[in-house]
């Protein structure tokens, strides 16, 4: 397992890398947490994030009719955010 | 990719690009352009300088450039794009077709001569005020055109990522030459949950980006996933082009979507695939006649339904090569603007059913032919303007082109309200050169046809005949070569009339196969009217259809045939071009597609055959020369009505 999840009080906390080798298991693993109500991801502790982990939070912010939150991020996940032009951040200062 | 491999491409969209700038210069000079108009032009212009600076044809991009500059300044208002400029930026047109002409026999530079003529032509553009065109090149170079935004959209097959590929390394490797901007996700194909794979790339990505470098470097840095994305670059717009395609996104990308929907394929692959139609057609004739032969219903039944489907293939193929006229037509405005010119005289195209489609081979052949003709008419038609007064017609000559379906056939006209043919003097000049007798009463069409003979027109003539005639035999070999006919109708000071009539395809034909003796002809169905029972009273080379007159011909006569005749025989009504007549045969065996085999060279002499068809059973079949048939018939039967005595008839085959 390259990565690890926590959820707190409606915050899904990513620890690890958000890349093709683990995109099956975070799949289920998120799928099953945004399906609790969870729906804030705190990307904070993420390293790599390539397309797979991108598609990831495009398909778990469709499944919650583009409700998901980013509260958090790394300055790598934030870096390819904005150049993805993906508006999902809102970081509680 | 290649960059050599993209060279035919380059050179068919440069010519295209070339034609479209002649078609709206040539709306400039007879009406003063609008803003769009001149803006076409001015793209037009620009993508020719773009993509031959890719390809690194500078002597083109150097010419390209002043002209463009020209155009900027009309665009800015600081010229005005009269007829004569607009003449000016013409011949820059045919200049840069030469460049082109040369670049394609392998980028060999041009010649002293061809520059001089550029620089002839650039110093006629550049005799505006000076001070604008400083002015306009200083514009120029404060933005250069390669500077701006490319519009890139990215797709990746889903295996990339498994690959080992992260489509985002890219984009981020893109970032280190230039600038992504206004990136959109494409996720239109994200699926739903349960299908969706997180090892799969679904997504494309759709952004403008802003850099210097040229092409291949935007290409080169996808170059390790060359087989696994799609790659769409859009060169930098010009500033007005790119916010006009901002204004209008949606349009832009509705221009792409149909930019897809036609496909270039070289004319051979084509040319092949109907020649193989042709035979599939002949083994399926084969079959047909195995499957009755054998009686089993079965395979009757599966033969019918392959027949079917090969008739469609057929139709469907032939459907390929079939082009509209009006590209064509439309090359005659630049013939009419410039032989108009040379000559002095004001002269107007008009032109209808340019949507007219007929065969690609026909319509390339026929632009020769065609253009001899307007060029006769311009020349030798339409009269100076003074005599044009005094015979109170408007100052401006007119030329019409038209195009239309007739009988499987396309007629095209080439019309002049000029002086017309002056009938006396051909008569005199066809009786003075024996091919008519002094005492003969012609038709004016028969006449008038005599023009095309070879020789006609000699020198003492052109002038006596307004000219017409020279080359005349050239066209008419040109049209019956194409298995076409070529008439002719005037009326003296009135117009002149020429009517081009050509089959629409060269290659395979409905046919109508009829018997006689052993023999199986050919007719084109498309010239058939009805089939009826023969009846006449003996003697006698005409018969009453319906109450009219109906001259008809033996195909036993026409062609010796020694068997002896049926018991009950059919006239096959034909007609061509307004008149019919019809053919007398033993049987009727019914319709058939028939490819069509030229006859060999030995044979082109042998009069009413046109061609040769393969029967299914391997048998050769003549395809009657329907026109030649039918004119056989009338004359017979007007010697006849004449009491004359009966001319026989050459026996062939």
């Amino acid at each position: 397992m390259e990565f690890q999840i926590e959820s707190r009080a409606g915050t899904v906390s990513v620890c690890g890398d958000m890349t093709v080798y683990a995109a099956a298991e975070l799949k289920t693993a998120l799928l099953a947490e945004v399906a609790a109500g969870n729906t804030c991801l705190d990307l904070s502790q993420v390293q790599e994030f390539d397309t797979s982990g991108l598609q990831l939070v495009l398909l778990l912010n469709r499944e919650l009719q583009g409700a998901l939150k980013i509260v958090a991020c790394s300055p790598g996940v934030r870096a390819t955010l904005e150049l993805m032009n993906v508006k999902l951040l809102s970081e509680a200062a | 990719m290649n960059i050599d491999e993209a060279l035919p491409t380059f050179f068919a969209e440069s010519a295209e690009l070339l034609r479209e700038m002649e078609t709206d210069l040539l709306a400039c000079t007879s009406a003063a352009p609008s803003a769009d108009d001149v803006n076409r032009i001015f793209r037009g212009a620009h993508t020719l300088k773009g993509s031959a600076g890719l390809f690194g044809f500078e002597y083109i991009v150097a010419f390209v450039h002043e002209v463009e500059a020209c155009l900027d300044r009309v665009r800015l208002g600081k010229a005005v794009l009269d007829s004569q400029l607009a003449g000016v930026l013409l011949e820059c047109n045919d200049h840069v077709e030469k460049l082109l002409a040369l670049a394609s026999q392998g980028n060999t530079p041009p010649t002293e001569q061809m520059l001089a003529t550029g620089h002839g032509l650039l110093k006629s553009l550049g005799a505006e005020p000076k001070a604008a065109e400083v002015k306009a090149a200083g514009a120029e170079a404060a933005a250069p055109a390669t500077i701006g935004a490319w519009q890139v959209g990215l797709r990746f097959s889903p295996e990339v990522l498994v690959a080992g590929m992260d489509p985002l390394g890219f984009l981020r490797y893109l970032n280190t030459f230039g600038t992504i901007k206004d990136l959109t996700i494409v996720d239109d194909a994200l699926p739903s949950v349960a299908e969706f794979d997180a090892q799969k790339c679904y997504v494309g990505f759709k952004f403008a980006f802003e850099t210097d470098a040229p092409r291949e470097k935007i290409e080169g840095a996808f170059e390790f996933v060359r087989d696994d994305c799609t790659l769409e670059l859009t060169p930098p717009a010009p500033k007005a082009a790119a916010a006009a395609a901002a204004a209008a996104p949606g349009q832009q990308a509705a221009a792409t979507a149909s930019g897809n929907q036609t496909i270039r394929v070289d004319s051979q692959k084509l040319d092949g695939l109907i020649t193989r139609i042709g035979e599939l057609i002949t083994a399926v004739a084969g079959a047909n006649l195995v499957a009755r032969r054998s009686g089993s219903r079965d395979f009757e039944e599966c033969m019918a339904n392959v027949t079917g489907l090969v008739e469609e293939i057929r139709e469907g193929s032939l459907q390929l090569r079939m082009v509209k006229i009006g590209g064509t037509f439309s090359r005659f405005k630049r013939v009419v603007h410039d032989v108009s010119r040379e000559l002095g005289k004001e002269i107007e195209l008009q032109i209808s059913g340019e949507d007219t489609e007929l065969d690609k081979t026909v319509v390339e052949r026929i632009a020769d032919p065609l253009t001899h003709l307007v060029r006769n008419a311009i020349d030798h038609g339409i009269e100076a303007a003074d005599v044009r007064a005094s015979r109170g017609k408007s100052a401006i000559g007119a030329i019409k082109l038209n195009a239309y379906h007739d009988s499987g056939t396309i007629v095209i006209e080439v019309s002049d309200d000029g002086g017309g043919l002056k009938r006396d003097r051909i008569l005199a000049k066809a009786i003075e050169r024996g091919l008519i007798d002094a005492s003969a009463k012609p038709s004016d069409s028969d006449l008038f046809n005599l023009i095309f003979e070879p020789g006609f027109s000699t020198a003492e003539a052109v002038t006596n005949l307004s000219g017409r005639g020279v080359g005349m035999d050239v066209v008419k070999r040109n049209i019956t070569a194409l298995r076409g006919v070529v008439s002719m109708k005037s009326v003296e000071g009135a117009g002149t009339t020429v009517t081009v009539r050509l089959p629409l395809t060269l290659a395979i034909i409905n046919g109508f196969q009829v018997g006689v003796g052993s023999s199986i002809y050919v007719l084109p169905l498309d010239s058939i009217d009805e089939c009826v029972e023969f009846s006449a009273s003996e003697g006698h080379d005409f018969t009453s259809l319906r109450g009219e007159v109906l001259p008809f011909i033996h195909l036993r006569s026409l062609f010796a045939t020694q068997a002896a005749a049926a018991k009950r025989q059919s006239i096959v009504v034909v007609r061509h071009g307004g008149r019919r007549a019809g053919i007398v045969v033993d049987t009727l065996l019914g319709e058939f597609q028939t490819v069509i085999k030229p006859l060999a060279k030995m044979f082109t002499r042998v009069d009413c055959v046109s061609g040769s068809s393969i029967l299914g059973t391997g048998d050769v079949a003549l395809i009657l020369d329907v026109p030649a048939v039918l004119e056989r018939a009338i004359q017979r039967s007007q010697a006849a009505t004449n009491q004359q005595p009966d001319s026989g008839l050459a026996a062939v085959a």
